[in-house]
């Protein structure tokens, strides 16, 4: 450790030891009980300290407090899934979900199935229709 | 994860906690995280509303990132502090963009200061504003280290700088202070 490193540990970061570089601090300590100059940049640098600390912010009031609780609402369902039976539950509703779309699947593909088939019937009624008119056209 | 990753992190059990959905750790969690959060908001951006917004959406933030939370990786609190800083950023330059204003000069001004002291008297409103002179860099630099206590490589780090470009920042900034605030009373 340096005079001219102590100097600029104390213009950076101030009076205290606590907020010096770790791996530095011993050294500095050692040399600030030594050397009256760094003494008085020291009590120089206190009073600059002792000022920025008097800086007052306000504390979070009850309403932020409760908004961001608020916003925790969501993961909080997460609790539920903890209990075995809750599991459980959820397990049960999935495999009805995934029969129920079985089942859907299964409707929607006979109802396809009856619609082509309709539909097939509508257009040979139609051609009918056509073969009909044709025939009935002179 | 063992118990060694997280032994460096004082908050691994109650980011553990909230990512298992605890509702008694997400109240300590913002018991916790709130005042310092809405402290950095505060005196980086000089507006007690804003800084709640970015405090409270910090924390909505961490919500969501705790059940997926990599532990060993860094430090629940440097993370937070670094969502806080860059909503802290975008709403600065959001500002300045809206002002139409360039980045303060690296020259500060002390008179407006003065001007502004004498009429409000009030020591911490003085300091306040004393910050908000500050280039944005080295105030940064000072509520991190100084206000914040954040340790200077976890300073450097969320800064994206080397220690020794944290301290020429952090020795300007207090410097300037020293010249608003000390220098102003010795000459009242």
């Amino acid at each position: 450790m340096t005079p001219e490193r102590l100097s600029r540990i104390l213009a950076a970061y101030g009076s205290r030891p606590d907020r010096w570089p770790a791996d530095e601090r011993e050294g500095a300590m050692r040399l600030l009980a030594q050397d009256p100059d760094a003494e008085a940049r020291t009590r120089d640098e206190q009073a600059l300290d002792a000022l920025l600390a008097r800086h007052r912010v306000p504390a979070p009031h009850a309403a932020l407090v409760g908004r961001t609780l608020a916003g925790f609402a969501p993961a909080s369902g997460l609790l539920v899934l903890r209990s075995w039976w809750a599991r459980f539950a959820l397990a049960g509703a999935a495999l009805a979900g995934i029969a129920a779309g079985v089942l859907t699947l299964d409707v929607q593909h006979a109802h396809m199935a009856n619609r082509q088939m309709l539909a097939l019937s509508e257009d040979q009624d139609t051609i009918f229709a056509t073969l009909d008119a044709g025939e009935v056209t002179p | 994860m063992t118990e060694g990753e997280d032994s460096h992190d004082p908050d691994a059990d109650l980011v553990r906690r909230v990512g298992q959905g605890d509702a008694a750790a997400a109240r300590r969690m913002v018991a916790a995280k709130l005042p310092r959060l809405l402290a950095l908001g505060t005196r980086m951006l000089g507006d007690v509303a804003a800084a709640e917004e970015i405090a409270q959406e910090s924390l909505l933030r961490s919500w969501l990132q705790a059940p997926r939370w990599r532990f060993g990786a860094a430090r629940f609190d440097t993370w937070l502090h670094q969502v806080a800083l860059n909503l802290c950023r975008d709403r600065l330059r959001k500002e300045r963009r809206e002002t139409l204003t360039p980045e303060p000069p690296e020259r500060i001004d002390p008179a407006p200061l003065q001007d502004q002291a004498l009429a409000s008297g009030d020591e911490s409103r003085r300091i306040a504003r004393a910050l908000q002179v500050l280039p944005q860099r080295q105030r940064e630099a000072i509520v991190l280290q100084y206000y914040q206590e954040l340790s200077n490589a976890d300073a450097a780090a969320l800064m994206e700088i080397s220690v020794e470009a944290l301290e020429s920042l952090l020795s300007r900034a207090r410097r300037a202070l020293r010249e608003l605030l000390l220098e102003t009373d010795d000459d009242a």
